[in-house]
């Protein structure tokens, strides 16, 4: 069926009244009571939350915090990006001292034992 | 009237109940951050205004999750739409309908239009207060209700051509 343009504000026009027409809705007799004891809960809860922290969660202690995590990240870091310079330190010493005391077989048997039978 | 503010967004009892409930919350944790700047109802308001959009907010996000839930198959019961109380089943069905059409609509509509209009819907609110509760000026509020009214009229004419 094709609508008439009429029909159609008609339509539109109904539809939009449906607004005008909402009843006021009354609360639920409940609403109070159920209001007040989310309250008292949200209440205890909050206490429970301060008794647990000691009262003292400020945003102060909180950058506190973050900047302690922070610097013991960094020096973790810093320490992990100097260990492959340790090993490379150590070795070259092992290096040193093995250039010290020659490349004679006398000596070298200590690292390789065929070295002796030579 | 809080409660009716949000039934006006929502068009549903329960939830307009369960957003004021959360409006009072909100109202009772953020007590002293008010500043007396507004009269301490339009500050309510406000807050039973931006929990309202955001439940609508949530509620489209859900209907379009639940959209794609049907297209692969997945059916969903809480589709749910309520209707005005009548007698007559098919009063009932047409007034079911026409509160989705309804709602579909304001639902297209920017949110300060959306909020101009409902809150100008309503008794008790003056074109001041709304303006008070958008914070903006009242020819700003005449405008963004009367442009509300102009999209709602050919989103839903639009509705009803096609409809044919």
């Amino acid at each position: 069926m094709n609508r008439t343009t009429e029909q159609r504000n008609a339509e539109v026009t109904k539809t939009l009244e449906m607004l005008d027409k909402m009843p006021r809705i009354e609360v639920n007799h409940h609403f109070r009571a159920r209001l007040l004891q989310r309250i008292d809960a949200m209440e205890v809860r909050k206490s429970t939350g301060a008794v647990v922290l000691g009262g003292a969660f400020s945003p102060k202690l909180a950058l506190m915090t973050l900047l302690l995590v922070l610097n013991i990240a960094s020096a973790v870091m810093l320490y992990m990006h100097q260990s492959p310079q340790l090993a490379g330190a150590s070795g070259a010493v092992a290096e040193s001292m093995s250039e010290d005391y020659g490349g004679g077989p006398a000596l070298s048997y200590y690292d390789d034992q065929s070295a002796v039978s030579r | 009237m809080v409660v009716n503010t949000c039934y006006r967004f929502v068009f549903n009892r329960e939830d307009a109940e369960d957003l004021a409930q959360e409006v009072f919350i909100e109202v009772h944790r953020s007590l002293d951050k008010f500043r007396e700047e507004s009269k301490l109802s339009t500050w309510i308001y406000r807050i039973a205004v931006t929990k309202s959009l955001d439940h609508l907010r949530k509620l489209k996000r859900k209907k379009r999750f639940s959209s794609l839930k049907r297209v692969i198959g997945i059916d969903d019961p809480a589709d749910s739409i309520p209707a005005p109380s009548d007698d007559n089943p098919a009063d009932v069905l047409d007034g079911k309908e026409r509160v989705t059409v309804l709602q579909n609509a304001l639902d297209a509509l920017p949110d300060n239009q959306k909020t101009a209009f409902l809150l100008s819907k309503q008794d008790g609110y003056s074109n001041q207060e709304i303006a008070d509760i958008l914070q903006t000026t009242i020819p700003a509020v005449e405008s963004l209700i009367h442009r509300a009214k102009k999209n709602l009229q050919s989103r839903l004419e639009r509705h009803y051509r096609s409809d044919n």
